[in-house]
């Protein structure tokens, strides 16, 4: 562990990743996706606020600052505006800029960088690195990639702080660095790798194409000892609000009308929510419940609806039998079918269903083998 | 399952070292150009299936090799490819220390057909989803499922349940065997039944012969009876005919009488009728030549009329003429200042367009404005650095044409230096030459002492001025040297400078390529590029401190709706000149002047022709009207018309009355033969009556004539033909008492009793006297029976023979019930089979016939989001095509209807949810990685982002967890994927930089 021989105080910073912002999911239409950049720059916005709150010392933001190579004007001017109200309180940001030159060229964090708003750590080596003075405290932040052609310091007069989001390299490699925010996985977490403390701060922004249901941020406290403390927050209402139904609960009315109705307090409410649809519909049931009405209703009131499908199923008929996908199965159904026809009696479609499944067995053996 | 694990690739068409490594979970993107992308779909298919045709290796030859996951098992599949066409091959299991390579390309592609069990084609249909807008026929998706379930196990199973020659062979005799039995068991009963059936007919043939004798004697009797009273009637009938005929002529000649004497008065009282009407007839015909003068003069007054009227409708329409020209004379005058005040219009649209594209070029620079600030300050500084370096190519160039100057300077010197070497020998041995001939003068001959000692100096002088000339070129020489030294220190400076200035203009042209695809002012120099770069610094410190701004969207709009206002004006300001240059062409007012002199002329036109027609009218005494004039004519002239009708009658009526008289003298030059016939007939029959009969008497007796004699004709004619038919009967009848006798003779006989050749009845019934106590009710029937029973008997041997023959046994051996027993247990085991074969059918019908509900249920997860919302539900019909739900219009729209952009998404989709659906969990060794390529020309890359998003939001991604997908750099959104790797320039970037983070690489701006 290394630092800073001297009187320093403690310091608080906030680590944060998968901001996002500006992110288009291709699946939505165009009046949701301004609903849910709107929400990933609240969310971002959050975070920032919760800094100022919280009296941070330091922003340090492990990637996903941008979901776009080349941000937007006003994605851009949005990020601007919350990182000068964090110079504006003393706070210092730092972000991740490990952008592919042919990709992307780093153009958002660049301008950032150059408006005086944060400084950017780039991989490439120790002249890459930011070195900054905090309450007493001297930092050394560098990508993971940087720290790694650093040698160890001789006189261990400060800490190294390393920002990634490369896990695998990560774990292939020593590393001169005293604390690592990986900002790889959407999930909070800690470890320790060696004598580094590894903190993951979870990604801050919503998610309409992955099944994830909190979002948030993590605050660490640092002396010339290292890290002192660990908080990871969720940001409150950035998470979806989870709504499911069943076709029990909307088979004896109006489908529609009743959806909207255990939907009325959280349209226009709640920024995010989630329908599920769970169970056997029938198609005609399915139509009636509208959904893509009550999508485009919901994204005019300010609620962006994402719906899933994935425990939801649809009959055309009562009779309809579900596909198996088995051939075994099926020929068990096409046994238990033909047995009672007048030209097949039950023993001898006994006799045969046992003959193939026994020879589609042995076969299947020898052919393994 | 398999699952790809690494993918290696050296030398192989434009790859030069291609090293990827696949997660088991996970979305990778491999960045990599059009052509190449192909080349490492089939690098990894070379692996799996062996090289294809056209697939060359380097002079040096080229390396594919693939780690697989197959079932669990890793497998290592390496091909070493020869330029000549050749390769080597090695597969390895396992890939522990013990495992023992396959070599050879024949067992590495059998032990991969063990392991995985697919052909090339099928990987490819599954592991490459293709755009569908409807799913693959039944069939086809039967042979995929077969493919799937492994076709060799399939068919060995359907070879084991089918029906095979043996077991048909087996079968058929058994068979055969139980119809011998059964064929001997019914030929023994059709042999007792014939038996039975010839008795009862023989005793039935005897009694029929006994009946028909006693019936034949009593019908030859009663014939003889009635030819006899046939005779004597048909000589009565004969005397009545004769007394007759007299009667008969009798009243014809009075019936002729009376009708000559009545034809006679009616042709007197005809001619007598026609003389009356042909006097009528003349009076007539005068009053229908002064109708006809009436008439002519009526025709005049109404054409006058007729003219008049004619005139004034004329006029009338000139009228409608003059005032449609007057109309459009007064349009044209309104268009004209239309035309005025839409140009007026036009010019501020104009102006309105110009300020909205100038606001949306503005908002379009501010769009990219990072982007734009990024390569401008780039530009700036490689113009800059290019700037200082003009005037250094122009000392370059004379730096270059100073160095030919000097080594050409120094070809000269050493020239120079060649030709003086050559004098100094000259002069050397001209001094040699000196000295020997002073020497030989100073010895012997005085002259020539002198002429050596002069040879000497002038060779001496020579060869001093020689050397004198030389140390100067020497020094000039060595100074060329050094100069030359320095230039072309210069000169690799300057080439130095031109590589680095030519990499900087190549990323010149890469940014102005870029800021002309984004529409952004390319800067002719590095003071204008200075300027937009400090320019955009300025404007994005701006634009991000304030807290509003325009959006492009907006101002897009904006300038789009002046666009339309302008492209409107323009538009009314062209409709207006045609429809000006239209009213100029049509000269409506000088239309106008004419219309409305022929007006006038027409009208007074009218006024003759009404004047004419009223003095016409007043000459007739009547009025001027055209109506009453029309009707006075219309009156007259059929009047006329039907005397004119009646007067051409009187040629018929006087050769009706030329006919009359004819008739007339007939009739009276007849009368006198036909009184003396009369008186002749009375004469000689004193029966008749005497004078004129009455006609009533005429008729009856001529009837009473007439029907006696018809009686009495028909009376002997059929008298005469009962004689000849009786004659015949009796003459019949015993020849069928002889026919009898015969009959009932043969028929004892064929019993077995002795008779003689005309046995009487008595005698018979004391050989059978119980005769007619054997009834047999249907003897044809029996006869039929018999002989039926006969042919069966014989058809029964005949089977038996061939039955003995195709079973090898023999007739009096085979045990029916044993037989039926052995029959009976063979077609058991063909039915189990049977069903098994069904069963086996059955099943592949419902897995494929299952492909389509689990199809649609997979695609319903994914239709919402890959639709932005539109469509939340499809159904698949019968005929395969898939249709989308449409909540708006509550009705089903088939896939190739939907919009362009979202038809290919959803087409997509389809092959993704159809190899979803198609994949069997009896399947272990289906591929679980999908291969999308976007690299190729004319891919959606939309298409696939908006699959990759909706997939992971559905349960059908379980059954993809490897999806890989290729593309142009920048093609897709890293931000999909899990993994990245970039191949650039034929070589993959080191492992470092591929774990570059999939949905992180949006992540760093």
């Amino acid at each position: 562990m290394r630092f800073l021989r001297g009187s320093a105080e403690s310091i608080r910073a906030v680590l944060t990743a998968g901001s996002h912002i500006g992110d288009a999911p291709s699946s939505l239409n165009p009046e949701q996706l301004v609903l849910f950049q709107a929400h990933t720059r609240r969310s971002f916005a959050a975070v920032v606020d919760q800094a100022l709150a919280d009296d941070a010392d330091l922003i340090l933001i492990a990637g996903g600052l941008f979901a776009r190579s080349e941000p937007g004007l006003d994605d851009i001017r949005f990020a601007s505006q919350c990182l000068k109200r964090a110079r504006e309180a003393g706070i210092v940001s730092i972000a991740l800029d490990e952008a592919d030159e042919a990709a992307t060229d780093g153009t958002g964090i660049a301008f950032l960088e150059e408006l005086g708003l944060l400084a950017a750590v780039r991989p490439g080596g120790l002249a890459h690195t930011r070195t900054v003075q905090v309450a007493g405290l001297t930092l050394e932040i560098g990508s993971a990639s940087a720290m790694n052609h650093v040698e160890p310091a001789a006189d261990r007069s400060f800490l190294r702080i390393a920002l990634s989001i490369d896990a695998e390299a990560l774990e292939s490699r020593e590393t001169a660095a005293d604390v690592i925010v990986l900002g790889n996985r959407p999930e909070p977490g800690q470890r320790r790798l060696g004598d580094a403390f590894v903190i993951c701060p979870g990604w801050s922004a919503p998610s309409v194409t992955e099944r994830r249901t909190e979002s948030g941020f993590a605050v660490i406290d640092l002396d010339h000892e290292g890290v002192i403390g660990a908080e990871f927050r969720e940001l409150a209402g950035v998470a979806p609000v989870v709504v499911s139904f069943s076709a029990a609960d909307l088979v004896d009315r109006d489908p529609a009308a009743a959806i909207r109705e255990r939907l009325a307090t959280l349209i226009g409410e709640a920024p995010l929510v989630t329908l599920e649809f769970e169970g056997e519909f029938s198609r005609e049931l399915w139509h009636r419940c509208r959904v893509g009405d009550l999508s485009r209703r919901a994204s005019a009131a300010g609620t962006l609806v994402h719906v899933d499908l994935a425990q939801l199923r649809v009959s055309s008929g009562p009779a309809e039998a579900q596909p198996t996908r088995s051939f075994m199965v099926e020929v068990r159904r096409a046994a238990e079918q033909l047995s009672g026809s007048p030209d097949c009696d039950a023993d001898t479609m006994a006799r045969a269903r046992r003959a193939v499944v026994d020879g589609f067995r042995r076969r299947a053996g020898s052919h393994a083998a | 399952m398999i699952l790809l694990e690494r993918l290696t690739i050296r030398e192989l068409g434009a790859l030069h070292r291609v090293e990827l490594a696949f997660q088991p979970q996970g979305h990778h993107l491999i960045t990599v150009s059009e052509g190449q992308a192909q080349v490492v779909r089939e690098a990894l298919m070379t692996c799996l299936f062996g090289p294809a045709d056209g697939l060359r290796a380097r002079s040096d030859g080229a390396l594919v090799e693939c780690e697989l996951a197959v079932g669990g098992r890793p497998v290592t599949v390496r091909r070493t490819l020869r330029a000549s066409g050749g390769d080597e091959s090695e597969l390895v299991v396992n890939r522990g220390p013990r495992s023992a390579p396959v070599r050879g390309g024949a067992q590495v592609g059998a032990a991969l057909d063990a392991m995985v069990g697919l052909d090339q084609e099928t990987l490819q249909a599954l592991v490459l989803p293709q755009p569908r807008a409807e799913l693959p026929p039944a069939a086809e998706i039967r042979v995929l499922l077969r493919r799937l379930l492994g076709e060799r196990r399939i068919q060995e199973l359907e070879a084991e349940f089918a029906d095979s020659p043996a077991h048909r062979e087996e079968e058929t005799v058994a068979r055969a065997r139980v119809e011998l039995a059964e064929a001997v068991m019914r030929a023994a009963a059709t042999e007792t039944e014939v038996d039975r059936l010839e008795r009862s007919l023989q005793r039935w043939r005897v009694r029929q012969a006994l009946h028909a004798l006693t019936a034949a004697s009593e019908r030859a009797a009663d014939a003889d009876a009635t030819e006899r009273r046939y005779r004597v009637l048909r000589g009565q009938f004969l005397d009545e005919r004769d007394r007759l005929v007299a009667y008969r002529e009798f009243a014809v000649l009075w019936a002729d009488h009376a009708h000559h004497a009545e034809q006679a008065a009616h042709a007197r009282e005809g001619v007598e009728r026609l003389d009356a009407r042909l006097g009528e007839l003349a009076s007539l015909a005068q009053r229908a030549r002064t109708g006809a003068e009436r008439l002519a003069a009526l025709d005049r007054a109404c054409n006058a009329a007729t003219e008049g009227v004619a005139a004034s409708r004329a006029a009338d329409r000139v009228r409608v003429k003059r005032d449609r020209h007057q109309q459009a004379a007064h349009e044209f005058r309104r268009a004209r200042s239309d035309l005025v005040e839409a140009e007026v219009v036009k010019s501020k649209a104009q102006a309105a367009a110009e300020r909205a594209r100038t606001l949306r070029k503005r908002a379009h620079e501010d769009e990219h404005l990072p982007t734009a600030h990024r390569l401008w300050g780039r530009l700036s500084d490689i113009l800059s650095a290019e700037s200082g370096h003009d005037d250094e190519e122009i000392d370059a160039e004379a730096r270059l044409l100073e160095t030919t100057r000097v080594k050409q300077r120094l070809r000269s010197l050493a020239i120079e230096a060649q030709r003086r070497k050559s004098r100094l020998i000259v002069a050397a041995i001209g001094i040699a030459i000196g000295i020997v001939v002073a020497t030989i003068g100073l010895n012997g001959t005085a002259p020539l002492a002198a002429l050596g000692v002069a040879t000497v100096f002038a060779g001496a002088a020579a060869g001093a001025w020689s050397l004198w000339s030389q140390r100067a070129d020497l020094a000039r020489e060595d100074e060329l040297l050094d100069q030359l030294a320095e230039l072309d220190h210069d000169l690799q400076t300057g080439e130095q400078r031109a590589a680095r200035l030519a990499v900087n203009h190549r990323q010149q042209i890469k940014i102005e390529r870029e800021l002309e695809r984004r529409g952004l002012e390319i800067p002719a120099s590095a003071e204008r590029a200075r300027i937009l770069r400090d320019s955009a610094t300025a404007r994005m410190r701006r634009l991000a401190d304030g807290d509003s701004a325009v959006s492009t969207g907006d101002l897009d709009a904006e300038c789009a709706r002046t666009e339309r206002e302008l492209a409107g004006a323009e538009r009314e300001v062209q409709r207006l000149q045609a429809r000006m240059r239209e009213l100029e062409d049509s000269g409506a007012e000088e239309l106008a002047a004419a219309a409305e002199a022929e007006l006038r002329s027409q009208i007074e036109a009218s006024g003759r022709a009404h004047g004419h027609a009223a003095e016409l009218a007043r000459s007739l005494g009547l009025s001027d009207d055209q109506r009453a004039l029309t009707e006075a004519r219309n009156i007259l002239q059929r009047d006329l018309n039907a005397v004119q009708e009646r007067v051409d009658r009187q040629s018929d009526l006087e050769a009706s009355r030329q006919r009359e008289q004819w008739k007339l003298r007939a009739a009276e030059s007849a009368l006198p033969g036909i009184v003396q016939a009369i008186d002749s007939l009375a004469a000689t029959d004193p029966g008749l009556p005497r004078g004129q009969p009455s006609a009533a008497a005429i008729g009856r007796l001529e009837a009473l004539a007439a029907l006696a004699d018809a009686i009495a004709a028909v009376g002997e004619s059929r008298a005469a033909a009962e004689v000849n038919r009786t004659t015949a009967t009796a003459r019949a009848a015993h020849d069928g008492v002889a026919r009898s006798t015969a009959e009932l003779a043969g028929a004892v006989r064929a019993t077995g009793a002795h008779v003689d050749a005309a046995p009487t009845v008595s005698e018979v019934r004391a050989i059978f006297p119980d005769l007619d106590d054997d009834r047999l009710e249907d003897p044809g029937g029996a006869r039929r029976r018999m002989q039926r029973a006969r042919v069966e008997g014989r058809e029964f041997d005949a089977q038996i023979r061939e039955l003995e023959l195709r079973t090898g046994a023999v007739r009096h051996e085979v045990d029916l019930e044993a037989s039926r027993a052995a029959l009976d247990d063979i077609v058991d085991r063909r039915r189990v089979r049977a069903a098994a074969a069904r069963l086996m059918g059955q099943a592949l019908d419902a897995l494929a016939s299952g492909v389509r509900p689990a199809a649609e249920a997979a695609l319903r997860q994914v239709v919402g989001p890959i639709t932005g919302g539109r469509h939340w539900d499809v159904r698949i019909a019968s005929d395969q095509t898939v249709h989308l739900w449409d909540e708006e219009r509550q009705a089903w729209t088939p896939l190739r209807e939907v919009a362009d952009d979202a038809r290919g998404r959803l087409m997509l989709a389809v092959g993704v949810a159809f190899l979803s659906a198609v994949r069997p969990h009896d399947a272990p060794n289906a591929p679980a990685f999908l291969w999308l390529d976007a690299a190729g020309e004319g891919v959606d890359a939309g298409a696939i982002e908006a699959l990759l998003d909706a997939l992971m939001q559905a349960d059908i991604q379980r059954h993809f967890p490897q999806i890989i997908a290729t593309a142009a750099p920048g093609g897709l959104r890293h931000a999909g994927f899990d993994h990245v790797a970039n191949i650039v320039e034929g070589a993959s970037e080191p492992s470092s930089a591929q774990a570059a983070p999939a949905r992180w690489l949006k992540a760093v701006g």
